[in-house]
């Protein structure tokens, strides 16, 4: 997402732009795109999933999806198995501006303090077995303090960060 | 910035990990999913051990797996 400042301040609102009172979107310099509005006010929890061991992954896929698309750069698949196959993996990549926030695994606890360095971005991975589940960072984005595969369920937050 | 309260529970977490692999596959699961699950913490251990928010925490355990 662009930044624009207003005597050295960032204008960190949704709509901070206006002209002759109306919002604006974008702003545009001789043709070349300045600003866009932040989709979301910074901060914002745009969804939690939860899933549980010997669960799938078709709701995160399709409806979460389908509800929270900016925050995705493109439709989340399974990289390896299925629905129904007992093992599976679904990768997903945040588009910049949103980011892992908060994952929790129930055997191996929680990281609550964002995805480490960086809160943008990211391609991550989540694991379902029979008996185990979890989350996992592929590339991009911040690193996860908690492992990708524990005993029973799992859940993970994306916030967006406008960064 | 990790806190010293949640650095000890990473930890807590990552010892966790270092006794699933080191008890071996759990009866109730099939070989295929151990490999798929020891091989996802393992990755994981050897990303995590490397961490810039560790202090003196022992890795000993850690290395005898991924090294």
């Amino acid at each position: 997402m662009g930044s624009i400042y207003f005597n050295g301040s960032e204008l960190t609102g949704q709509h901070d732009v206006k002209f002759n009172g109306t919002d604006m979107d974008n702003v545009y310099l001789n043709g070349t795109k300045l600003w866009t509005r932040h989709p979301y006010a910074l901060d914002t929890l745009i969804f939690t999933v939860s899933f549980g061991a010997g669960g799938n992954c078709d709701s995160f896929i399709s409806s979460t999806y389908s509800t929270y698309p900016l925050a995705f750069a493109s439709q989340p698949f399974y990289n390896s198995g299925s629905s129904g196959s007992l093992d599976k993996t679904c990768r997903f990549t945040l588009n910049d501006g949103f980011y892992v926030s908060y994952y929790n695994q129930d055997e191996l606890g929680t990281d609550s303090d964002g995805a480490g360095a960086s809160n943008t971005g990211g391609t991550y991975q989540i694991y379902i077995g029979g008996t185990v589940s979890g989350l996992s960072h592929v590339s991009g984005g911040g690193g996860l303090s908690v492992a990708g595969s524990g005993n029973n369920g799992h859940s993970f937050k994306v916030t967006y960060s406008g960064q | 910035m990790a806190t010293a309260e949640q650095i000890a529970h990473y930890y807590e977490g990552l010892c966790k990990v270092v006794d699933n692999i080191n008890a071996g596959k759990p009866d109730n699961m099939i070989q295929a999913s151990w490999d798929i699950h020891s091989s996802i913490n393992i990755e994981w251990l050897k990303t995590i051990v490397n961490a810039d928010f560790w202090t003196d925490e022992d890795m000993t355990a850690v290395h005898l797996i991924i090294d």
